[in-house]
């Protein structure tokens, strides 16, 4: 029994108008020979139904019995449909030609994405490295290489990629790149000293390379060799290096006020609600009594129409309560925070490592509320740097400044 | 005997609650809204826009009504879509 809709698609069906006296005997004589039908209408004088081709057949066998006419309104289905396509034959061309270029174009790589480069060259360096794996623009996808071997390929032409990925999407190729990160510079091979950058008091010398020209509680001056790159007078030289720990002595002048006052936030807070029109403001919500002193934080939205700010824009203003606070501090704490913003004034002095060795208050002054104070503070940290060899026959001592 | 089999088919349905229709032979006519369905029948005796006649086997079930379009004619079912006015169930075939 053909009644499913595609099977009907499939075989064909026909809308037919049947008239004549016998029309409704036919429909009950042809339900009984187990003929579908569908969308039977009566109209006055005749019916209007869809039926199989089958189903026509059989009615072609008994319309006389019946003294029926019947007229095909309409044909639907798979070999109706063909037998149009036939006719048509510009038609069926222009379709199959349509399916076939489709399909053609989409076989060919149209664009080439080049992902991760950096910069110009890099993306030029792996455009190139594709072209010469055989990626490009206007080739046929079916002549690529597998993704992994083109993208071997490009590795092996880019030598400023550490890894190529290659993805066809479409007829679109994705080249991923990551770039090589420049590696840090060689050490130099070029020999050198190792001179004081500060006058300092030696306290250890861990030489790696070199003639250590120091000893400990020798106190050295900036530009001093302290490890050198000679080893002999006029022997052959190296680069050298080592660590040489000095004591270094820093003064810093501090300034702590015994008498500080502050605002503080207290914690309560009010909140009002305002609508902005220009630039008047209309108080919409929040009535209460704001403390005396308040510090306030606005919130304003941003109502917009396209790129036009509205001149109508609502804000929420909290208003926090300030306390004016003043605190006394005695002398002895603040000789302590001296002693502190010495130690931080004196860590950025120094730059890099150090140790703080020990502190000591030289001189101190209490003048109008303000202890002012001078502040040693002893410090022990590297003090080498590496310098060019002076010609031979100059001071091994010469005086000059060096780069920390 | 035609009922051996189908008083069994009857018990087990009864013993198992199934509805009558999903174990016998029997006819079925829903009627939704404007949807008339007839399940099971056996023949379709009459059809027109106004009256659908149709042998149920051991009935015949009369629908009388208004602009009545036949959606599907097979073997089994018959459905049509009308405004019903009357129902009736006449006796056996004649």
């Amino acid at each position: 029994m053909s009644d499913s809709r595609w099977e009907w698609f499939l075989r064909g069906s026909v809308t037919l108008w049947v008239t004549g006296p016998g029309t409704r005997e036919l429909l009950a004589r042809l339900q009984r020979e187990g003929v579908v039908m569908r969308d039977v209408h009566f109209t006055g004088d005749g019916v209007l139904l869809r039926t199989s081709v089958d189903g026509l057949r059989h009615l072609m066998a008994s319309r006389r019995a019946y003294g029926v006419r019947f007229r095909v309104v309409d044909r639907h289905g798979a070999p109706f449909l063909g037998q149009r396509l036939l006719r048509r034959k510009a038609f069926a061309a222009g379709a199959v030609a349509f399916v076939a270029i489709l399909y053609t174009l989409s076989s060919i790589v149209w664009r080439v994405e080049v992902l991760g480069a950096e910069g110009e060259d890099q993306e030029a360096e792996l455009r190139l490295a594709a072209a010469e794996a055989g990626l490009q623009v206007g080739q046929w996808k079916s002549r690529l290489a597998p993704p992994v071997e083109l993208a071997e390929r490009m590795v092996a032409r880019a030598p400023n990629f550490v890894w190529v990925g290659v993805e066809v999407k479409g007829s679109v190729a994705v080249v991923r790149g990551i770039p090589k990160i420049p590696g840090v510079p060689q050490a130099s091979q070029q020999p050198c000293n190792i001179v004081a950058t500060r006058p300092g008091v030696i306290l250890d010398v861990q030489a790696s390379r070199g003639r250590v020209m120091v000893k400990p509680h020798q106190l050295v001056q900036p530009g001093q060799v302290l490890i050198s790159g000679l080893l002999t007078d006029r022997g052959p030289s190296v680069p050298a290096s080592g660590h040489v720990f000095a004591e270094v002595w820093y003064t810093s002048e501090v300034s702590i006020p015994l008498r500080v006052s502050s605002q503080g936030l207290t914690g309560t807070s009010v909140s009002r609600d305002y609508l902005a029109v220009g630039g008047a403001r209309l108080r919409v919500w929040g009535f209460q009594e704001a403390p005396p002193t308040v510090y306030e934080r606005d919130r304003e939205t941003e109502w917009h129409v396209g790129a036009w700010r509205l001149p109508v824009q609502w804000v929420h203003a909290t208003l926090y309560e300030v306390k004016p606070a003043v605190w006394q501090v005695d002398v002895a704490q603040a000789r302590d925070e001296a002693l502190i913003m010495a130690a931080a004034d004196v860590r950025s002095l120094a730059g890099g490592d150090m140790v703080i060795l020990g502190q000591s208050i030289l001189q101190e002054r209490l003048d109008r509320g303000t202890l002012y104070a001078t502040i040693l503070t002893r410090v022990q940290q590297d003090i080498g740097a590496k310098a060019p060899i002076p010609d031979v026959g100059s001071s091994p001592t010469s005086q000059g400044a060096a780069q920390s | 005997m035609p009922g051996w089999t189908s008083s069994i088919k009857r018990r087990a349905g009864e013993m198992l609650h199934l509805p009558p229709d999903a174990v016998g032979s029997v006819a079925r006519v829903t009627i939704v809204g404007d949807d008339v369905t007839i399940e099971g029948a056996k023949a379709l005796l009459e059809v027109s826009a106004d009256r659908i006649a149709c042998d149920l086997g051991d009935r015949v079930v009369e629908i009388e009504g208004e602009s009545f379009v036949i959606k599907l004619v097979t073997e089994r079912e018959i459905h049509a879509a009308g405004r019903v006015r009357h129902l009736s169930f006449g006796g056996g075939r004649p």
